[in-house]
């Protein structure tokens, strides 16, 4: 199942247009799938084994401001044998303002070469396993 | 026709992995296109013309380092009506290393709706429309 994190945006993740910069929440996005990396490796040096993102690709659905907090869901819609995909979405004021998809693969951090996704990281990943899927 | 801009990494581009992080590339393609939006509107304003992003999408092919500079090449790869596509790709020692994709549309900042690109923005959009697959 999903979980859910609260960031309080600030006046600099805003930009000239007066919402939030569409890089802020590609940075707050991976801020909350930290919570995710240190369950799966509490000093995070992720030697040798460790996770690579492929591909990430964000949704910007409405525009997001520095007025409320928002709120982060994130969870694992599929779980690969070399790669897993995580979903995200961004809420504010109870509205969706965006959503993503990030691709990562197991990473031998000692060789640079893709490696299976080790069984512990597996557990974890199959925690926040849940089957709301978009396109 | 693309446009090339050379970028020095910094070293707070860099993670715990000693890479460049994947969220320097979303500010590193947002920093090189700010000569198109002057181009668009030299104060910045867009109002009440501007643009929004809709979707970002990056792929990240190999690890780039902090070691030496990179290279940014930037082009419109579609351009409809109300949105169009930017790709651009992250080059370092002749490798190409990441590829990304911004959707944009037109959008009126006091309407708060999007609407169609304005002739004078796609005069300038003309300008870097390159079809990297034409030759």
């Amino acid at each position: 199942m999903y979980y859910k994190i609260i960031i309080s945006p600030q006046l600099a993740d805003t930009n000239a247009a007066r919402h939030i910069d569409h890089t802020a929440i590609i940075d707050w996005f991976d801020r909350a799938r930290v919570y995710m990396y240190r369950e799966m490796d509490p000093t995070l040096t992720f030697r040798p084994h460790g996770l690579a993102v492929l591909t990430t690709t964000v949704y910007y659905q409405a525009q997001a401001t520095a007025l409320a907090d928002v709120e982060v869901r994130t969870w694992v819609t599929k779980l690969g044998r070399k790669s897993m995909e995580v979903c995200q979405d961004l809420w504010q004021d109870g509205k969706c303002r965006a959503k993503t998809k990030t691709v990562v693969c197991g990473f031998n951090v000692d060789t640079r070469t893709s490696e299976p996704i080790v069984d512990s990281f597996r557990a974890i990943a199959e925690k926040y396993f849940w089957d709301e899927y978009f396109e | 026709m693309y446009m090339t801009t050379a970028l020095t990494p910094q070293f707070a581009d860099t993670d715990m992995q000693g890479h460049v992080n994947f969220l320097a590339y979303s500010k590193w393609f947002d920093r090189v296109r700010t000569p198109i939006y002057r181009e668009l509107d030299p104060t910045l304003n867009f109002s009440p013309h501007g643009m929004v992003v809709l979707k970002t999408e990056m792929t990240f092919l190999k690890e780039v380092s902090v070691t030496s500079d990179v290279q940014i090449r930037t082009w419109v790869s579609l351009l409809g009506n109300k949105s169009l596509e930017v790709t651009q790709d992250v080059w370092q020692e002749g490798v190409r290393c990441a590829v990304g994709k911004t959707i944009f549309c037109g959008f009126n900042f006091e309407t708060h709706s999007s609407e169609p690109i304005s002739d004078e923005f796609r005069a300038v959009f003309e300008k870097y429309r390159w079809d990297e697959h034409a030759n």
